[in-house]
């Protein structure tokens, strides 16, 4: 399979300056060590706990973060590093596109549906001509499951997938080559949730997209992806196929999230015991597994070096010392 | 309309529009409803009780007080659009780029603003006026000088604001130029407070002038301005009290009707700031 984008040792440290003149520098590391690559008309899910770093791993891609060090590949060519021409910007930013989780705070209150997607028409140059416009969004607006009638209408006269849909809209105009989904079904209620995702999966075989899927709901993502990746504080902990990670869970971690997904089976046994034992403890990044403190299979070795990513089967990647 | 009609439904709103627009329509129309050119003597009748002749009596030197009054409305609404236009523009740009661009910029602007800010405006104008000298022009140039900071700071605020919008983000991402999402997206959404900080300023700008011209720092005291006719009036307070108080309820409407309708827009675009 063709591979679209890929991500190399790609790393984000907030840097905050307190205490008198800022002198104090606290870094916090958002985002560490993260590699993994996307192939072309494939959805990879990205999940994590809220903080987990996996929204501004995404924000890096779309260059709304700048990232401190690392590489991201779009078509072979590095464009972590973006300070070129507007022109080859421009031809970036209309290839890599991105869905938001807030579907009200994405759109400006002041535009019609119609002319939030006209804008990144215009930005591209993608149609002109008024009436060649119009039609052209009437498309994408059938695309993504709204009416025409409904282009003049500003966006706190829709219902909240609809105004989803707008930013699907928004985004698919231009026809990247990929979309970056940030939680982009978390607000909605369950049962459009469900609607959301199957237009999404219309427009991407339609298309031929891309997703980078972020989510923290293992269920979503279990519907929509190809290949999943778990991250954990920063890090990737788990990199497998769907059907191979769901089935085959190695991470403790990844363990402990398929087994607390709820069931959707009411003759199951509730289980009672909880998931995960502790809380998030941030102070561990960089100085031994940051996952030892939950741990139930953790040792000696855990809590004295960093795991490195090893790869346990055919595309089946870890980062634990287990599996060395 | 449905911004209007909530405006309307405020009864002090109301109240305040109705008296600028007696303010504007006495500025606009001065020259049909002045009874008399203001610079007109009459040597026979100074210091006149209001009469038929002169609704409003006359001053020491036998002008038309009613007439001085509208006309100096003329002055008011110059003195108001041209602070505005000035102290408005200069410190909207300075917040826009203090707040849009952040960082050391916003950092230097800010602190020349709090230096400015660090003085009363009237002490800020005076100072001015001291440099570029007295009279009118002078007093609006350091008027619209001591506009500029607390304008820099609501629309610097009002920026930083709409910024973190996430539709600034998306914005960002579908490649919009800096330049367009500021004014096509930004500035838009953060208008209400930088609209009923521009009320506000046009009122002060009256009261402050006035004082000016009060303290004989302002209009040359032949004009026709209300400070300075208020001015003129200081020696008769206690003899002749009308000459002053008819030019001092013009100068209160003025500034009430701007001060309610300011207010009635903040709270009908439910305004925080300020």
């Amino acid at each position: 399979m063709e591979e679209i984008l890929r991500v190399e040792k790609l790393e984000k440290h907030f840097i905050k300056e307190t205490g008198f003149l800022k002198k104090e520098k606290k870094v916090f590391k958002a985002v560490n060590d993260v590699s993994f690559h996307i192939n072309k008309g494939e959805t990879l899910g990205l999940v994590g706990e809220s903080g987990c770093g996996k929204s501004t791993t995404g924000r890096m891609i779309v260059d709304l973060i700048q990232p401190t060090s690392g590489s991201i590949f779009f078509e072979g060519k590095n464009i972590a590093d973006r300070s070129r021409d507007r022109k080859s910007q421009l031809e970036i930013r209309k290839n890599i596109q991105m869905i938001f989780q807030d579907s009200y705070a994405s759109l400006d209150p002041r535009l019609t549906a119609g002319q939030a997607v006209e804008e990144a028409l215009d930005i591209h140059r993608i149609v002109t001509g008024k009436k060649e416009k119009r039609e052209y969004i009437e498309k994408i607006f059938a695309d993504v499951g709204l009416q025409k009638e409904q282009i003049d209408r500003y966006p706190h006269e829709f219902s909240g997938g609809q105004r989803q849909r707008i930013g699907i809209a928004r985004a698919i105009c231009l026809q990247p080559k990929i979309i970056i989904c940030d939680e982009p079904v978390s607000a909605l209620d369950v049962s459009i949730q469900a609607q959301i995702i199957n237009n999404m999966e219309e427009i991407q075989k339609k298309y031929g997209i891309s997703y980078l899927f972020i989510s923290h709901d293992l269920s979503v993502v279990k519907h929509i992806s190809d290949r999943v990746i778990v991250m954990y504080l920063g890090y990737i902990f788990e990199e497998a196929s769907k059907e191979e990670l769901f089935a085959r869970p190695l991470h403790p971690y990844t363990r402990a999230l398929v087994e607390a997904t709820p069931s959707t089976n009411p003759d199951l046994p509730k289980r009672n015991k909880p998931a995960l034992k502790n809380e998030i403890d941030t102070s561990l990044i960089g100085v031994c597994c940051p996952f030892a403190n939950r741990c139930d299979s953790v040792s000696d070795i855990c809590w004295k070096q960093e795991p490195s990513v090893t790869e346990a089967a055919d595309g089946h990647k870890v980062r634990c010392h287990l599996y060395k | 309309m449905k911004f209007l009609k909530r405006l309307l439904s405020n009864k002090l709103a109301v109240l305040g529009i109705f008296f600028i627009l007696i303010f504007l329509l006495a500025s606009l129309f001065a020259p049909l409803i002045a009874t008399q050119d203001y610079s007109e003597m009459d040597l026979y009748n100074v210091l006149a009780l209001p009469s038929a002749e002169h609704l409003m009596g006359t001053d020491e030197m036998g002008r038309d007080i009613f007439s001085g009054i509208i006309y100096g409305a003329r002055t008011s609404v110059l003195i108001g659009v041209s602070v505005l236009l000035f102290g408005g523009l200069v410190g909207t740009a300075i917040g826009i780029l203090a707040g849009f661009f952040e960082g050391k910029l916003d950092m230097v602007l800010m602190r020349i603003i709090d230096t400015l800010m660090a003085f009363p405006s009237i002490l800020l104008a005076m100072f001015m006026i001291a440099i570029i000298g007295t009279g009118l022009k002078g007093a609006i140039v350091a008027v619209s000088i001591a506009t500029v900071p607390r304008f820099a700071r609501i629309v610097r605020s009002s920026v930083l604001k709409t910024k973190k919008n996430e539709y600034v983000d998306a914005c960002r991402v579908l490649g919009q130029s800096n330049m367009k999402i500021l004014f096509r997206h930004i500035l838009p959404n953060g208008m209400a407070p930088i609209i009923v900080q521009a009320t506000l300023t046009f009122s002060e700008a009256i009261l402050i002038i006035s004082g000016l011209g009060f303290l004989g720092l302002g209009a040359d005291p032949m004009s026709a301005e209300w400070g300075a006719m208020l001015s003129n009036a200081r020696a008769y307070l206690m003899t002749k009290p009308h000459i002053a108080i008819f030019p001092g309820i013009a100068i209160a409407i003025t500034v009430l009707g701007f001060n309610l309708l300011g207010d009635g827009l903040r709270d009908t675009l439910d305004v925080k700031e300020y």
